[in-house]
């Protein structure tokens, strides 16, 4: 399907050309006329070659070339024009079809222009049409050979230096002159933006005057010019001849310096334009060297029948169902490769997962070896081990809650040496809560007495009553230690042998 | 060539595209049936591994907690594991026991209806804890034996005992006749006291969970 292979079937009044084009090499057949023996030679060929495209290079007397001027319109628009007057005319079995111009911006040109071509269809271009739609080959398209070897031209236009005196100031109008084995001598005059007409000459060289057919056929041509490029000179048409080197010989000869001539054979054309295999030396005709340039360039305008149309929407499902298949295969085999890589990817992800819990059993192994060696493994009684967390747990919590009321009381042996008499002691944990107790917790010890003063002063209270407060708080230097005062309005007339004090201890230890 | 022929093409073509886009389908359901089997695998390995993760770690915690009540298990004394919970009879003796030891009238003791403590510390897997609230009023001789009764009374007790308050007061002066009761063998308590204290004892665990894995 994608090969370069393809078929070029040139068609003229003197028979076909068959050309099997394969990159380089060309495969030719020439048939004359269609009969029985012809076809089974076609039928051989093309089973042969059943995958080749074909495209058919017409090259008939009959080929009509009109060209209509519009106002400078847009190529829609145009086309839609062109469109319109072929369906608009009366014939019918024609091949038609159309080339649209549209000058640019720049080149101040203020008109449109179209080519409207015409192909009459013969009984023997509608017979190899026929037969070519019957084959398993594809039949892609009509082509007709003066437009078509446009690119032929601009090849060797390319290639070929052409003489100083062939610039042209205002046109750049050339005619080339073929002569091909199918369809005889042509004259086809192009523009540089493709053809403009084309027309089949006769020449005899064997006749004494075809010389001066020649030029006359020249200056008939220059004078169907002038009713399209009035302005034009003799010598902005350039002639360029790809004939055989008997005619060539004669051409030399001709002694006219109004005509602007190159001349060619065939095969000095092939050899210039890089096919140096495909014809011999003494080739006459030019028929095989425009196949191979159709073959190998892009095409310029195609004709076609409702068939072909047909035939190519077809073609084109065909297309779309293995470029589908293609997509589909192509998915199938990256979700296969996406497979293989995910099975990989996954094995890694397993064995990594894997070695996660190797290793995180290995280290419940080592707490398990290690609780065995703290014996808290004893006989695997977990609830053992329960046991003492909780036991121990509460025991930590319980144990010492608050402060030793005995130690606390003894520890105050010192206020009998203070001259005083401790009437009441208590205890208290103001914050305790049963639900949630915490070992560290705040404790208060009230004591209640009286302080003897002997002598009654009440100087000696207060100093009495300063050195116990001082006792007390040296003797708990980690609590705080709080009084309830001697009152300011104390009389201090009266004599005071006793007097009530209340001290409060507090804190966390 | 034919459109009958290009008909055929295309319609084979469609089939085999149909078929190519069916085993397509087969391969992707397949690719991820498979991607999904991998992950579920996956997961349940790494649930695995963070189970024995957790359990290693609720075990070296364990081990941890272990280490250090194991110590202070050693040092509670039996009293205070007890776990027959709060028995009023074996109070009422020992009240009466230790009160004559330390002269002790007119006790008077009060619990209040056990509690079972099930939040904070006392959430506690092997056994239970309940909780008894108690007021506890007597007369003494002298402070010295009120205080000794009170601690050897407390220490008495099975489980452990919180002592939230506790006073101590001297109800009067001793008078002349109360000395000559004295010097004549009489026992005058003047000295009275107001205890209350928060009783834990430990009692077996009424619903037993099922033993962790280790």
């Amino acid at each position: 399907m994608l090969s370069k292979k393809n078929f070029v079937i040139t068609i003229g009044d003197f028979g076909a050309i068959i050309a099997l084009h394969n990159g380089n090499t060309i495969k030719s057949t020439f048939i004359a006329t269609l009969n029985d023996e012809s076809k089974v030679t076609l039928k051989n060929l093309f089973d042969e070659h059943k995958s080749t495209p074909i495209r058919i290079l017409l090259d008939n007397l009959d080929q009509t070339y009109k060209n209509k001027s519009y106002p400078l319109i847009s190529l829609t628009s145009l086309r839609s024009i062109a469109k319109r007057e072929i369906n608009s005319d009366g014939d019918r079995n024609s091949f038609k079809n159309y080339i649209p111009f549209i000058p640019s911006k720049s080149s101040g040109i203020k008109k449109s222009e179209c080519l409207f071509i015409s192909i009459s269809r013969s009984e023997m271009i509608d017979e190899w049409v026929k037969i070519l739609l019957e084959i398993p080959n594809r039949l892609v398209g009509i082509y007709a050979l003066p437009i078509e070897s446009f690119r032929l031209f601009n090849i060797l236009k390319k290639k070929i230096t052409q003489p100083v005196n062939f610039k042209s100031k205002y046109h750049n109008l050339n005619c080339l002159i073929i002569q091909n084995k199918i369809g005889g001598t042509r004259q086809i005059v192009y523009s540089e933006h493709g053809i403009i007409f084309t027309r089949i000459v006769s020449y005899d060289i064997t006749e004494v005057d075809w010389l001066e057919k020649y030029e006359q056929d020249i200056y008939s041509t220059f004078e169907y010019l002038k009713r399209s490029f009035p302005n034009i000179n003799i010598t902005e048409l350039h002639i360029t001849n790809i004939l055989s080197e008997q005619i060539l010989v004669h051409l030399r000869k001709l002694d006219n310096i109004e005509l602007k001539i190159i001349n060619y054979t065939p095969y000095q054309v092939a050899q210039e334009i890089g096919y140096k295999n495909l014809l011999t030396p003494d080739e006459v005709y030019s028929d095989l060297l425009i196949s191979k340039v159709f073959s190998k360039e892009k095409k310029v305008l195609k004709f076609t029948t409702p068939q072909i149309i047909v035939l190519e929407k077809l073609f084109l499902v065909l297309m779309s169902s293995y470029a589908l298949s293609g997509i589909i295969t192509v998915t199938i085999f990256v979700t296969i490769v996406s497979i293989a890589l995910f099975f990989g990817k996954t094995r890694s992800l397993v064995k990594e997962a894997n070695n996660k819990k190797i290793a995180a059993t290995q280290n419940m192994s080592q707490a398990i070896t290690m609780a065995s060696k703290e014996d808290l493994e004893e006989n695997n009684k977990s609830s053992d081990l329960e046991n003492i967390i909780d036991l121990g747990k509460i025991d930590e919590h319980l144990k010492s809650v608050g402060k030793d009321f005995t130690k606390i009381y003894s520890e105050l042996n010192f206020i009998r040496s203070y001259n005083t008499e401790l009437n009441n002691f208590g205890y208290t944990l103001p914050d305790f809560t049963y639900q949630n107790p915490e070992s560290l917790i705040r404790y208060t010890v009230n004591i209640g007495g009286n302080i003897l003063n002997k002598t009654g002063d009440i100087d000696d209270l207060f100093k009495g009553f300063d050195r116990l407060y001082n006792i007390t708080k040296k003797s708990f230097p980690n609590s705080e230690v709080t009084y309830k005062e001697i009152p300011r309005s104390i009389d201090f007339t009266k004599k005071y042998y006793d007097y009530p004090i209340e001290f409060t201890i507090s804190g966390t230890e | 060539m034919k459109s009958t022929h290009l008909k055929k093409q295309i319609i084979r073509h469609f089939s085999i595209s149909l078929a190519l886009a069916l085993l397509a389908s087969i391969i992707i359901y397949y690719r991820l049936n498979q991607e999904q089997k991998s992950n579920d695998a996956i997961h349940a390995i790494e649930l695995d591994t963070l189970d024995i993760t957790n359990k290693t770690a609720d075990l070296e915690r364990k081990i941890g907690e272990v280490k250090k009540y194991k110590e202070i298990f050693k040092t509670i004394s039996e009293n205070r594991k007890n776990s027959n919970g709060i028995k009023i009879n074996d109070i009422n003796s020992k009240l009466e026991d230790i009160g004559n030891r330390y002269n002790i009238s007119d006790s008077a003791i009060k619990v209040s209806f056990p509690e079972t403590l099930k939040e904070g510390i006392f959430n506690m897997t092997t056994i239970e804890m309940v909780y008894s609230s108690v007021d506890l009023s007597f007369k003494a001789i002298n402070d010295i034996e009120a205080l000794l009764f009170v601690s050897q009374f407390t220490n008495s007790l099975p489980g452990y005992v919180v002592i939230n308050k506790l006073s101590i007061a001297k109800s009067k002066d001793y008078t002349d006749a109360d000395l000559v009761g004295i010097s004549s063998g009489q026992k005058i308590r003047l000295i009275s006291s107001q205890v209350n204290f928060y009783w834990y004892v430990y009692k077996p665990k009424t619903e037993k969970k099922p033993e962790p894995e280790i």
